[in-house]
């Protein structure tokens, strides 16, 4: 456990460092593999740093509108740097629409480019989730087996650490696995279907799941829909339908689901 | 189930793994569910310094010698901020607190202000100087500091009706409209938004 530092009288978390840190190298990633796709490596660079710039400030963006009837006479101190005021999801469908905006402005190709994110997203996730076990955030269920971690008063699967393991895995076969790719988006695919399946299997050891009202864990659900939905894309690129007819692309396949 | 290696450009292999991965999914799903009589244990949970979790109790005696229990508190919403005088940003956000404190005591918002082991004299000045209204909590042998791990100033902790903890945040000053922000979000918990009555 080392959740603050105090650098220069300023109290600094460690899981904010490594999510810096997470940021920093999955885009260095995303733009090595850029390079090896073929891709303008600076623009994907570029892409994936706006997304992300965009999403803090879009999180803060959506929690001053949140907020606003306390914000509304304060402006200025929506800017105060207190990181507890992000709401995160309303700033990742910014920062998503951002790099929509952005990869089409520079005309990226979308495959190519998703494929060229996969595996620095990968990284960037392992290392988060390193941050989160150090920081005791998304921790697990209590057990007894002997790798059992003593967190918040149990002995508890150090599921972060489960999670952190299955992403360096996808990243291993995202980066050295796939020789040839069949066709432009396959590596993300490939990764879609992985993350979820893990995510799937190691739900059941966290702690803090997200509920549904029959006490079903939503990450769960949402996993499967993503993994079967990323394995039918597959499967449809393998085979795709007849239509032998009609040659200007018809074949407009159900979207791979992005997170 | 396999009887060989799968062949990848048959469709059949295909579809019986998506309908295989359909199937143990879904019972996964099912097996991993959270049994009913579990889904409320957030009160259950061992007190800890931590978000989702039941603050931990505190005991202390006001700058006044009055003694103060956070258990006392319940059906209160409270904010628990950790300080020093001689921390900056403790002291930059002291003014807002009062603020809304007063803004919202009547709708059953404490703050217990828990002071690191300063003098009584030194206290006293600060608060006199900062008007400050709300109790302030002297932690003398710094066993709630480590009870709740604080290890920087600020450390502000937000406890809602039920005595769990909703949001913690380390590192100041907040802003007067993000202590706000946190207060509504606590209050809204249970009682949304009823007039008067403590």
């Amino acid at each position: 456990m080392a959740p603050t530092l105090n650098l220069f009288g300023a109290a600094v978390r460690v899981y904010g460092l490594i999510l810096l840190l997470a940021a920093w190298a999955g885009l260095w990633l995303a733009a090595r593999q850029a390079r090896r796709l073929g891709l303008n490596e600076d623009h994907v660079y570029n892409l994936g740093f706006y997304a992300l710039l965009a999403t803090l400030l879009g999180a803060r963006l959506a929690y001053v509108l949140r907020y606003w009837s306390v914000y509304q006479d304060a402006l200025l101190s929506a800017l105060s740097p207190t990181p507890t005021a992000l709401a995160w999801s309303e700033g990742a469908l910014i920062g998503a629409v951002t790099a929509i905006a952005y990869g089409s402005r520079r005309r990226l190709p979308v495959g190519a480019t998703l494929d060229a994110l996969a595996p620095g997203a990968a990284l960037a996730l392992a290392l988060e989730r390193l941050g989160a076990f150090l920081d005791g955030r998304g921790f697990g269920e209590p057990t007894t087996l002997p790798w059992g971690v003593h967190l918040w008063d149990e002995v508890r699967h150090p599921v972060q650490l489960y999670e952190m393991a299955a992403l360096l895995i996808i990243l291993g076969v995202l980066w050295w696995g796939v020789k040839r790719s069949p066709f432009q988006g396959y590596r993300f695919t490939l990764f879609a279907a992985l993350y979820a399946g893990a995510r799937l299997f190691l739900e059941a050891f966290r702690a803090d799941a997200p509920l549904m009202a029959n006490g079903v864990r939503t990450v769960q659900v949402i996993a499967l829909g993503v993994m079967l939905g990323a394995i039918g894309y597959l499967y449809r690129r393998r085979f795709p339908p007849p239509a032998p007819q009609e040659p200007p692309a018809g074949h407009a396949p159900q979207g791979s689901g992005a997170e | 189930m396999e009887r060989k290696l799968p062949d990848w450009d048959n469709r059949t292999t295909w579809r019986g793994l998506m309908a295989l991965l359909l199937v143990a999914g879904l019972a996964w799903i099912a097996l991993s569910r959270v049994p009913r009589e579990e889904i409320t244990t957030r009160h259950d949970r061992p007190p800890q310094p931590q978000r989702g979790f039941p603050a931990p109790d505190l005991s202390l005696e006001t700058l006044e010698g009055q003694t103060i229990a956070l258990s006392d508190l319940r059906g209160q919403a409270v904010i628990i901020n950790f300080w020093a005088t001689w921390c900056p940003p403790c002291r930059a956000e002291m003014p807002a607190l009062q603020k809304v404190y007063e803004r919202y005591r009547d709708q059953g918002l404490t703050i217990l202000a828990v002071n690191q082991q300063e003098s009584n004299g030194r206290v006293a000045d600060f608060t006199a100087q900062f008007g400050l209204t709300f109790p302030i909590l002297m932690d003398r042998d710094g066993r709630v500091f480590a009870r709740y791990r604080v290890t920087a100033l600020p450390t502000t902790f937000f406890v809602d009706r039920e005595g769990i903890i909703r949001e913690v945040t380390i590192g100041g000053p907040m802003s007067e409209p993000f202590i706000e922000s946190q207060v509504t979000a606590l209050l809204g918990t249970t009682t949304a938004r009823q007039e008067p009555e403590g």
